[in-house]
């Protein structure tokens, strides 16, 4: 079996665990939520593995690299970092929850990932802009934060959409800015080895490529989403409201920015 | 509005949060217009509102600026009543800093050098073409010795390398390998692999009343022939014009105006192909300038490189604003968080404190986050 089949595998998987997940939403029978957490887990494990064999493969090739070099790439290591911070970030009955949010969303980038045929999924050599060892750190921190932001605005959602007042929510709230927090952390590491990347590739650390920009709008948010908390003296409906306005811009600079013109085509 | 009235706006959370959402939308605006500086040249001359805003060059306009400053008066007012050396409001305060550095060092980008030379295999150059359009004198040439296209089986390229050594006063003072990421120095400017093209020198024979002579000319260059001020350049080169061979464009000048000549090393095999070409296009008669008879003896590809050639001051500066804020976000995390007990309930500190009116306090001195 080759990695590809296996990443398409486990789309179905993670498409289990929320049909499994929304059922006992549903039906409130409790006890489904150990399944879902085992059909999560399985699913995640399937899923390092065909991270590490795709890893393999492109060994096997003769051009051995990280997987993290194109699109598909990408987008199977984004799905598989949401997946790994719902279960490293969040405990108890929430992440019941946020599975329900995270299971649809990981299965949908491993489906377009798998499936879609405008995704090129053979494993090529790196061209020589990307021969460098900050691709993979730059490449890993970036999807962290990106994946901590995304789980960040889940809470966001239930928060908006509970009906009561977000500053009562308090075990959320500080789920919510802990997310957020090592997301900030992530993302930050992300701009400034990007940066020092660029120094050694460009000989500038900074140079307004579209890409770069968007991850500057994106980090402003999120310093946004901080201050207001501190502002507002904790968790609150417009923090919430910041957040996911933080979502649709990690989700501008990862796939919009594809569409304007820059230096960052390979992802 | 009064000083005292000003100085608490001016040093309000809302104004922060109010300020980064202004360089967010100045940031957006930055990235729907080209800003590559021939767009801002194209559209400088349109009057009004539009380029006011300056949407092709906002980095650099007004508004970005006083943004930015505007944003680091709010931070400095912020922390001015945060220089009590507690621990976290500390770190506070570094990583506060750390965004300044990074700021200061962005802003010493008008001391940099930022050019580039392009040097065709084994020659030397000694000046860079500056972004601006200017010229700058290296102080030393440098000279390629070799470019070389390293490729993949697939034949997808692997590794551009250019072999240069560093000349003063003639002779080699240093030598490096230049590769994609793998940038030289050289006397405190950096040099980094940009590009490359084929650059191609043409053999030339041309003959009149006086003799024959033979020129070898590089696309671009301009070689008189008379004392008159006539003058050849190819213009223009084909690896195979007409499924002849190799030819030229050349631009003829002189007193007389300017002439185009197509030259082609084949001029036999053109004429069995085409019998007449020669009288339908008079371009294509290499003896149609009197008294000049033009032969084309070789066409010769050689490879040339094009390097970035950078100084920037700012960068260390940029780069400790970098570490220290990175440092103090990671430490603030692993300090024990002061503020967690209130969204357990368990509230020791408060974090905004409220006025007896109940409204909030702008105020970011208040609170610890």
């Amino acid at each position: 079996m080759n990695s590809g089949t296996l990443i398409g595998i486990v789309t179905f998987v993670y498409l289990g665990a929320f049909g499994l997940s929304i059922t006992g939403l549903a039906t409130g029978k409790r006890e489904l939520a150990r399944f879902v957490l085992i059909a999560a887990l399985a699913g995640f494990a399937l899923h390092s593995a065909g991270i590490l064999l795709r890893w393999h493969e492109s060994y096997a090739l003769g051009n051995g690299h990280v997987p993290l070099s194109n699109f598909y790439e990408s987008l199977v290591f984004f799905s598989w970092a949401t997946v790994l911070v719902t279960f490293v970030g969040i405990k108890g009955q929430a992440r019941e929850t946020v599975l329900a949010f995270v299971m649809p969303g990981a299965a949908l980038m491993l489906g377009y990932a798998s499936f879609s045929p405008g995704v090129e999924n053979a494993i090529q050599p790196l061209i020589p802009a990307l021969k460098s060892n900050w691709l993979a750190i730059h490449v890993i921190t970036c999807f962290l934060g990106y994946a901590s932001f995304f789980v960040a605005s889940v809470f966001g959602i239930i928060i908006l959409g509970s009906s009561r007042p977000a500053e009562e929510m308090h075990a959320l709230g500080a789920m919510f800015y802990r997310c957020v927090m090592i997301g900030f952390i992530f993302f930050t590491v992300g701009i400034l080895t990007g940066s020092v990347w660029a120094q050694m590739a460009w000989g500038r650390y900074w140079g307004w490529d579209p890409k770069e920009t968007w991850a500057l709008i994106t980090w402003l948010i999120y310093a946004a989403v901080l201050h207001e908390r501190i502002r507002g003296g904790g968790m609150t409906r417009r923090v919430a409201v910041f957040s996911l306005v933080g979502l649709a811009s990690v989700l501008f600079t990862y796939l919009g920015v594809n569409y304007l013109p820059g230096l960052h085509s390979y992802f | 509005m009064n000083g005292r009235n000003l100085l608490r706006m001016l040093s309000s959370l809302k104004l922060t949060v109010a300020l980064l959402f202004c360089v967010v939308i100045i940031c957006l605006i930055g990235t729907a217009f080209p800003q590559d500086g021939v767009s801002a040249l194209a559209h400088s001359h349109v009057p009004g509102i539009a380029s006011l805003l300056s949407p092709y060059d906002i980095f650099h306009s007004i508004w970005f600026i006083a943004a930015g400053i505007l944003l680091c008066v709010n931070l400095v007012l912020c922390m001015r009543g945060r220089l009590n050396l507690k621990r976290k409001n500390l770190l506070m305060l570094l990583l506060h800093v750390g965004i300044i550095l990074v700021v200061i060092g962005y802003s010493m980008g008008s001391l940099s050098l930022e050019g580039f030379i392009e040097i065709p295999e084994g020659t030397a150059v000694s000046q860079a073409m500056l972004k601006k359009g200017s010229a700058y004198d290296l102080g030393f040439s440098v000279r390629c010795d070799r470019f070389t296209i390293e490729r993949y089986t697939n034949g997808m390229p692997k590794e551009y390398i250019s072999d240069l050594s560093f000349l003063k006063d003639g002779a080699v003072a240093g030598q490096a390998r230049l590769m994609v990421n793998h940038p030289a120095r050289f006397e405190g400017i950096s040099f980094y692999q940009e590009s490359f093209r084929d650059t191609f020198s043409a053999s030339v024979t041309v003959a009149d009343s006086k003799g024959v002579k033979t020129y070898r000319m590089l696309q671009g260059e301009v070689i008189p022939l008379s004392p008159d001020g006539t003058r050849a350049e190819v213009v223009k080169v084909w690896d195979d014009l007409m499924r002849t061979g190799p030819a030229v464009k050349l631009k003829i000048s002189g007193p007389s105006g300017e002439q185009y000549l197509w030259v082609f090393r084949d001029l036999k095999l053109l004429k069995e192909r085409m019998p007449g070409i020669l009288e339908q296009m008079p371009g294509f008669d290499p003896s149609g300038l009197r008294p000049y008879t033009f032969s084309l003896e070789s066409l010769d590809a050689s490879p040339a490189t094009g390097i970035g050639v950078k100084r920037d001051p700012g960068a260390p500066v940029a780069a400790v604003g970098g570490v220290l804020f990175l440092l103090s976000l990671l430490l603030l995390l692993a300090v024990p968080r002061v503020n967690a007990g209130r969204e357990k309930g368990r509230e020791k500190i408060p974090i905004a404190q409220r006025k007896p009116s109940g409204k909030r306090t702008e105020g970011c001195r208040e609170g610890t986050v």
